[in-house]
């Protein structure tokens, strides 16, 4: 078992650059998942570890062994890919004999092995089945087979469970878990869906267009996102997140849809002055909002029209459209079920809600905190800009 | 022929270098003379090498009959060789990346990955191309005729005599249709076996 370190690492495909400036670690023995959208480099991040692409720039070490140069036959991984590749002309057990065959393992060894591992997984009775003769399921645990049968450093996996139905996916997702838990093996698992990697890694690594976002446990990324990518990304429905006018008068504060003033103190009205900013992004978990009909006390209280009642069984999601035209979700128990057009509040803790800078989309409460390499674009504002006496901040046009 | 076309196809379909969709090109234009337009370059390369081998001290009947077949055999193969580079493309083409990674990341070379990996899947590729190539030398009879000795014909070039020009008056009928008979069984043999095959083959690749 290894540590995986990225260090700088680049690629770039013609003048497409699909990773950029990435370093992370992937601590030893720990599930570590790598979150991001479609086409954000994510599998090309995988692939560039297994050592299928070259990095353009950057090292990547291995327990601090620099195996950049490594071609992957060298580098001992296992890997499964998003549709298995297993060999279809070759039987499940000559599927999961294949990688050690090519290490001339005695053929007992390779017997005892197989078998071995095939039971780890249940998969004991298909070995000699051919892989188009088994379902979804069973052949995600042959390719899974084959990747541990090697005893590899690294387990890569890329996006292993999205072509499973949803009722297979949620046990296989279970079983993943506790198997990796069991051998204490380093994992590396990229997916798109955030609620797997929220149920399953140790450490998530938010990418998009290649660039790391985040980097932490789940709950970290969940309640402390860094930029406003990762408030929007994260989360079933995701955060919802609502422009706004900054005023100053004397405090920042901001301005709510219905036109309620809400005064930000401390700390956060302090970093809000430095910035000087015009309009401040708040993010709120639709989970956080209080509905009610009148505005609470000591809330953030949110004006707007229901626009949409949608039960989910355990709970509704309402959509409001706010009083300034911009839409927001909130979950609450099945009890509460407006009609549309009906006028309502979102309220929301001050304690729950996060203020973003709609220019470096970073999270206001994280600036000071700001230590991830590739985001350092954060511009702490100097003085002569963020005052919030200067005059013509309070009135904002658009 | 086989041998040939399925490195360079697999070059063609896995491999990025200089000047690859252009020797792809290349290679479809080679497809468009037939046999017969070349017929003339290809005669005088065998005219100058047959007369070198049949001055030089090697030279003995059998060595240049053995030639002549040789080169038939060559030069026919050669014809063959761009649109079966073409059809092998289009196998490999179809495999996903994934598989041949899957071998090298398991541990396989990309020799051995090829070899183990690649060339059982394209497998129906192989037996459609070795048809082929096998229908084109069986029915082959441009260059035979020209190319090959009267007193070494194959059964094509046999049949074509026999019902051409000066032998027609000659030729004993009942021998002439059993010849024609022999031609037609292995092809017919050979559809019948491997139809399956070729079906795939037309439908295309791995199922993965």
């Amino acid at each position: 078992m290894v540590e995986v370190e990225l260090r700088g690492v680049w690629k770039v495909f013609g003048d497409f650059v699909a990773v950029r400036d990435v370093n992370l670690v992937f601590p030893d023995g720990k599930f570590s998942s790598i979150l991001g959208p479609s086409g954000s480099g994510k599998t090309t991040l995988l692939y560039l570890i297994a050592g299928i692409y070259k990095p353009t720039r950057g090292e990547i070490l291995f327990d601090g062994r620099d195996v950049s140069k490594l071609p992957p036959n060298k580098r001992n991984v296992g890997l499964v890919f998003q549709n298995y590749a297993l060999y279809p002309h070759m039987t499940v057990f000559d599927n999961i004999a294949f990688p050690l065959r090519l290490r001339k393992t005695p053929s007992h060894v390779i017997e005892r092995k197989v078998v071995e591992v095939a039971e780890m997984l249940g998969i004991e009775g298909l070995l000699d089945r051919y892989p188009a003769q088994l379902s979804g399921g069973q052949q995600q645990r042959v390719a899974l087979a084959r990747a541990l049968v090697k005893e590899p450093e690294v387990l890569l996996l890329d996006e292993p469970l999205s072509n499973l139905d949803a009722l297979v996916r949620l046990r296989i997702r279970g079983e993943l878990k506790r198997l990796q838990q069991d051998l204490g093996i380093t994992a590396i698992y990229v997916t798109h869906d955030q609620s797997e990697a929220m149920a399953m890694a140790d450490l998530i690594a938010v990418i998009h267009k290649g660039e790391v976002q985040q980097v932490g446990a789940p709950e970290e990324i969940y309640r402390r996102p860094r930029n406003l990518f990762v408030a929007g990304f994260i989360g079933m429905p995701p955060a919802n997140l609502v422009t706004l006018k900054v005023r100053a008068v004397p405090e920042p504060c901001v301005e709510l849809p219905g036109g309620s003033l809400y005064c930000l103190e401390g700390l956060r009205g302090e970093k809000l002055k430095r910035l000087g900013i015009e309009k401040v992004v708040l993010g709120f978990r639709p989970e956080d909002v209080v509905l009610s009909e009148h505005p609470l006390d000591d809330y953030l209280a949110l004006e707007g029209e229901v626009y949409v009642v949608e039960p989910l069984g355990r709970e509704n999601l309402i959509t409001l459209i706010l009083s300034d035209g911009q839409p927001a979700k909130a979950l609450a128990p099945p009890v509460v079920n407006p009609r549309p057009g009906e006028r309502m509040y979102m309220n929301v803790e001050p304690s729950k809600a996060m203020l973003f800078d709609p220019e470096t989309e970073l999270n206001i409460d994280l600036i000071e905190l700001e230590t991830l390499p590739g985001i350092a674009r954060a511009s702490i504002v100097g003085e002569s800009k963020g005052s919030a006496e200067g005059e013509g901040l309070g009135e904002v046009e658009d | 022929m086989v041998a040939a076309a399925t490195p360079a196809a697999y070059a063609f379909s896995r491999m990025n270098f200089r000047g690859r969709a252009s020797l792809m090109r290349f290679l479809i234009l080679l497809h468009a003379f037939p046999g017969v337009a070349l017929i003339i370059g290809v005669y005088a390369i065998y005219v100058y090498t047959y007369r070198a081998l049949a001055e030089s001290r090697l030279a003995s009947d059998m060595l240049l009959l053995a030639y002549a077949f040789l080169y038939v055999i060559v030069a026919r193969a050669s014809l063959e060789i761009p649109m079966s580079t073409w059809l092998m493309k289009g196998f490999f083409d179809r495999i996903p990346w994934e598989v041949e990674w899957a071998a090298i990341v398991d541990g396989a070379s990309r020799l051995r990955a090829f070899r183990e990996v690649m060339l059982p899947l394209v497998k129906p590729g192989l037996a459609a191309l070795s048809i082929f190539a096998f229908m084109a030398g069986w029915e082959e009879l441009i260059y035979v005729v020209v190319f090959l000795p009267q007193n070494a014909p194959t059964l094509a070039s046999y049949i074509h005599y026999q019902l051409s020009g000066g032998a027609l008056e000659t030729s004993y009928f009942p021998i002439v249709a059993a010849a024609a008979v022999v031609y037609l069984i292995p092809t017919i043999l050979f559809f019948v076996f491997t139809q399956r095959l070729l079906l795939e083959a037309m439908s295309g690749g791995v199922k993965a």
